[in-house]
């Protein structure tokens, strides 16, 4: 039984299908990426299964569990089992650092605060912030925002974990820290669906490999399957123009 | 020009002055906050109310930002009575210039909530949080942030906009120092010391407002 299973999924905006009858599924524990060219899908396909966009046909389940895309209960309940992160962190820039991570498990989820905050402080030492629990956002770099964005979507303690082009928006050398969290998750068993263009990461800690284009995934392998012996044109023409760095 | 300044008349009047300092504050500070709801709700009802709602609206902000406030306080106070709502001059002031402060403080939110970021919604609304908490978390506190200087401005804007309650005998600092000035003839003096009061107010206004901002929501704005 897949921990994530999306089947035969679709959305378009206006008459513009961006996914078009994608399936997909993530075992329990499992590291699956997604690649391809802009405009392929891929950050489309994280927005859907978070309930940010809208589907226009298929079906996601979570677990055992189908989300329905129209009700606001099933979307909750999909929320609470899955967490996103952000290419923009999107980290509340009004709130501490500790703040961020703290005010879902305490104010929605109303959990001890005492205990929350203990967890928050574990999670922010695990990506080296532990010392950064009182500032604010602003006054981090990219690389330490996003390491917050990712200790902010843990704290929900979700079964499965989206990121969406996480390290896009850094500077080159800020990339491995972030990367580094990632690692340690995925040594964790922590289940997650990514997205990214740095290639030798997606290589080193994916168990499966998914290209996309078109709104459909083209190929899906073990990684040094799909990097060495691309069976698809389009991925074989996709590996060709990726540059190795 | 042989006139000779006498302050003493007005200085020994000094209680009055104080109370109708007083009376200023609490004016202000009443019109401002209902001003602050008014012009959040409507701020809010022109970005997510139906269309009615939001022409609506419009036709009120468009009426108060256009009109003198003297002009709207003289519609309350002599022009109601006539269809049978007498209101006392404290009422139909403070409702005037909370009208007046609502309309161009839905305007300033309007502005304020444009520019949210809607990232920062999105990811709460990924966290779960519902409408309510994505209001009280997110847009709030960056309303409060990014619109406090503004709002400060705002409201010394509205301690000496409330003078014109004197006009109507409400018995705030400028209608204290009318009817000093009356009783004392001494219109200079009273009005140059009013003056000075209100320098006065709008400078320890100022300086709360400042140390609120600095110490409550970080906001680094300039002093004065």
């Amino acid at each position: 039984m897949p921990h994530l299973d999306i089947n035969n999924l679709s959305c378009s905006y206006g008459s513009q299908p961006v996914l078009d009858g994608l399936s997909l599924s993530v075992e329990k524990g499992q590291v699956v990426s997604l690649i391809g060219g802009s405009g392929s899908g891929k950050s489309t396909l994280l927005r859907v299964i978070m309930g940010l966009t809208q589907p226009t046909g298929g079906s996601i389940s979570i677990g055992e569990q189908a989300v329905d895309y129209g009700s606001a209960a099933s979307v909750r309940a999909a929320r609470e089992k899955i967490a996103i992160v952000f290419q923009q962190y999107n980290l509340f820039n009004n709130m501490s650092v500790l703040r961020n991570v703290m005010v879902t498990p305490t104010r929605v989820q109303k959990r001890d605060e005492r205990k929350v905050r203990d967890e928050a402080m574990t999670l922010l030492s695990k990506v080296g912030l532990k010392d950064k629990a009182n500032v604010y956002p602003a006054q981090l770099s990219g690389g330490q925002q996003q390491r917050v964005a990712i200790s902010r979507a843990l704290a929900l303690q979700p079964q499965i974990l989206l990121l969406d082009e996480i390290t896009s928006a850094l500077d080159p050398e800020l990339v491995g820290e972030v990367l580094d969290s990632v690692r340690q998750l995925a040594r964790d068993g922590m289940t997650m669906l990514l997205v990214s263009h740095e290639m030798r990461f997606v290589r080193e800690v994916s168990d499966q490999v998914a290209m996309m284009d078109k709104g459909r995934i083209v190929e899906m392998a073990p990684p040094e399957q799909l990097f060495t012996q691309p069976q698809q044109p389009r991925t074989q023409a996709f590996m060709q123009k990726v540059a190795w760095h | 020009m042989n006139y000779s300044l006498q302050f003493g008349e007005i200085l020994r009047h000094w209680p009055d002055l104080l109370a109708g300092a007083i009376t200023t504050l609490l004016v202000a500070f009443v019109a401002f906050w209902v001003g602050v709801l008014i012009g959040l709700g409507g701020a809010l009802a022109q970005r997510h109310g139906r269309p009615w709602l939001r022409r609506s609206v419009r036709a009120y902000v468009v009426f108060f930002t256009n009109t003198p406030s003297l002009i709207q306080l003289f519609v309350l106070f002599y022009g109601l009575p006539d269809v049978g709502i007498v209101l006392t001059p404290m009422q139909a002031v403070l409702i005037g210039l909370s009208l007046n402060a609502g309309a161009y403080l839905t305007d300033i939110f309007r502005g304020g909530l444009a520019s949210v970021r809607q990232a920062e919604l999105e990811a709460a609304a990924t966290l779960n949080m519902n409408t309510c908490q994505r209001f009280r978390y997110v847009t709030l506190p960056h309303l409060a942030q990014t619109l406090y200087p503004m709002l400060s401005n705002f409201f010394i804007w509205i301690v000496l906009g409330s003078s014109i309650g004197g006009l109507f005998g409400v018995d705030e600092l400028a209608g204290k120092a009318i009817e000093i000035s009356s009783t004392t003839m001494r219109s200079i003096e009273a009005f140059s010391v009013a003056g000075a009061i209100y320098v006065v107010l709008t400078f320890i206004a100022s300086l709360f407002l400042y140390a609120v901002g600095y110490f409550c929501l970080r906001v680094r704005a300039r002093f004065i």
